[in-house]
């Protein structure tokens, strides 16, 4: 039976009707050029699938014998033997070399890259466990280093530590300072402590009722205008900033004195201050509640003078809460319902 | 080829959940740690009265980034209650699994 070759398109005879190619040559070649593949003397391949380096050429001759062995990855071309080298993740992309140079390449490779075949022999005694290994180092690898993050309330808290606000006068005042005046401070101190506490308790809160505010603002004023406050020496730490929160607290009551809850923040400057305040009041100063400070000022030697030379005793203590009541009324900052609870 | 990427059953258990109370001073600091770094969180409640956010936390301590970022929360809470102790009354900034908090 007579037909065609599909790659010459010579005419051949053949005993099978299905015979496509009149030799192996052809069929071959038709097997190349269907994979994209090259050879010098052959038409070109489809654009997508052009190798790129070809590295030796056959010696000249139109016909060629090509024969690839799957099992060795060589292909023979024409009286020489060529293995194939592939980039596995790009198919297409073949190139020939010699087998002699292959093998020495790979001798290269193999005295070069110790690391990686000692990584391949590693594989393939423990392949998982290896690549559990693999896969964990260079998970940690990629993850970029962690950035710590500080906070800046504590920031400014240890600032103000390195800057010694307050230091040893306030740790040891009967150190620094002489007897009457380290006991005015600590007098102003224990008061303060608590002044400090409410106040940086009550920023914590969403909302404060009015009736708070007053009581805290009056806590001040009456802090702020003791004979005990007066008596402090010029070098006493906190003196202008138990002033500046008496008359920011005198504003705020002011301008929102007429709401029955509001929000009472501090800044992070004042709050960090407060804190750092308080911290170092703590070791040192007594704690009391905000419910059971009173601002009587200590007058035992005056009360002793009196009680000898006129034998009047003068020492009788009216309760603090209503001192207070009296003080406000007086000030007309009680409103009526007020007045019936404080009553 | 790139390796199977599978945990085993010991890296499954270093996943852990915590539960903290972030005080509004600090929410900031603590969200910018958590979504900095992809860490799984859920805010599951507001104590309004305190001004806090009761969150729980998905750490995986296989990863490098997450146990750090535990430690960097973890630090700045203990700044504050150090620094805020006897403020804070009876509220613990670190919680366990188990503990509840009745007042959301």
């Amino acid at each position: 039976m007579e037909s065609t070759c599909l790659y010459c398109e010579g005419h051949f005879t053949s005993i099978r009707s299905s015979k496509k190619y009149c030799s192996d040559n052809c069929k071959q070649m038709a097997y190349f050029k269907r994979n994209g593949l090259v050879l010098s003397g052959t038409t070109e391949a489809e654009p997508s699938l052009v190798v790129q380096e070809v590295n030796v050429k056959p010696s000249n001759t139109n016909e060629v014998i090509v024969k690839y062995d799957k099992e060795k990855d060589t292909v023979k071309y024409g009286n020489e033997e060529l293995s194939v080298k592939y980039d596995k993740d790009k198919l297409c992309e073949f190139e020939f070399v010699p087998l002699s140079n292959a093998a020495g390449e790979k001798e290269e490779e193999t005295e070069s890259n110790e690391f990686k075949e000692a990584k391949k022999d590693t594989r393939k005694i423990e392949p998982i466990k290896s690549r559990v290994k693999i896969e964990e180092e260079q998970k940690e690898e990629t993850e970029s280093s962690f950035k710590w993050i500080n906070s800046k309330l504590i920031s400014l808290i240890e600032k103000k530590y390195a800057q010694n606000f307050g230091g040893i006068k306030i740790k040891e005042p009967f150190d620094y300072w002489e007897y009457e005046e380290a006991k005015c401070i600590v007098w102003v101190n224990t008061r303060f402590r608590c002044l400090a506490e409410s106040l940086i308790k009550l920023s914590n809160y969403s909302r404060i009722d009015c009736h708070t505010l007053l009581c805290i603002t009056d806590a001040f004023k009456r802090l702020v205008t003791s004979a005990t406050f007066n008596k402090l020496p010029s070098d006493y730490p906190f003196k202008e900033f138990i002033i500046e929160l008496f008359h920011g607290l005198n504003k705020m009551l002011a301008d929102k004195g007429h709401l029955n809850m509001l929000a009472f923040k501090l800044t992070k400057q004042r709050k960090t201050q407060l804190i750092c305040i308080r911290h170092q009041l703590m070791l040192r100063t007594p704690e009391i509640k905000f419910t059971e400070i009173d601002f009587i000022e200590e007058k035992v030697h005056e009360n002793k003078v009196l009680q000898i030379t006129y034998g009047i005793n003068k020492t009788e203590k009216r309760n603090d809460w209503r001192l207070r009541y009296e003080s406000l009324k007086r000030q007309g900052l009680l409103n009526n319902q007020q007045q019936n609870k404080a009553a | 080829m790139k390796p199977l990427i599978y945990k085993t059953k010991e890296m499954e258990n270093k996943l852990i959940v915590k539960r903290y109370k972030i005080p509004e001073d600090l929410l900031m600091d603590i969200l910018r740690i958590l979504f900095g770094n992809n860490i799984k969180h859920k805010i599951i409640g507001i104590q309004q009265l305190q001004n806090s956010v009761l969150l729980n936390v998905s750490f995986d301590l296989n990863s490098i980034k997450n146990r750090e970022a535990k430690e960097n929360m973890e630090g700045i809470l203990a700044d504050y209650s150090e620094y805020m102790k006897g403020l804070l009354g009876d509220t613990v900034l670190m919680l366990d699994e188990e503990d509840e908090e009745n007042e959301y």
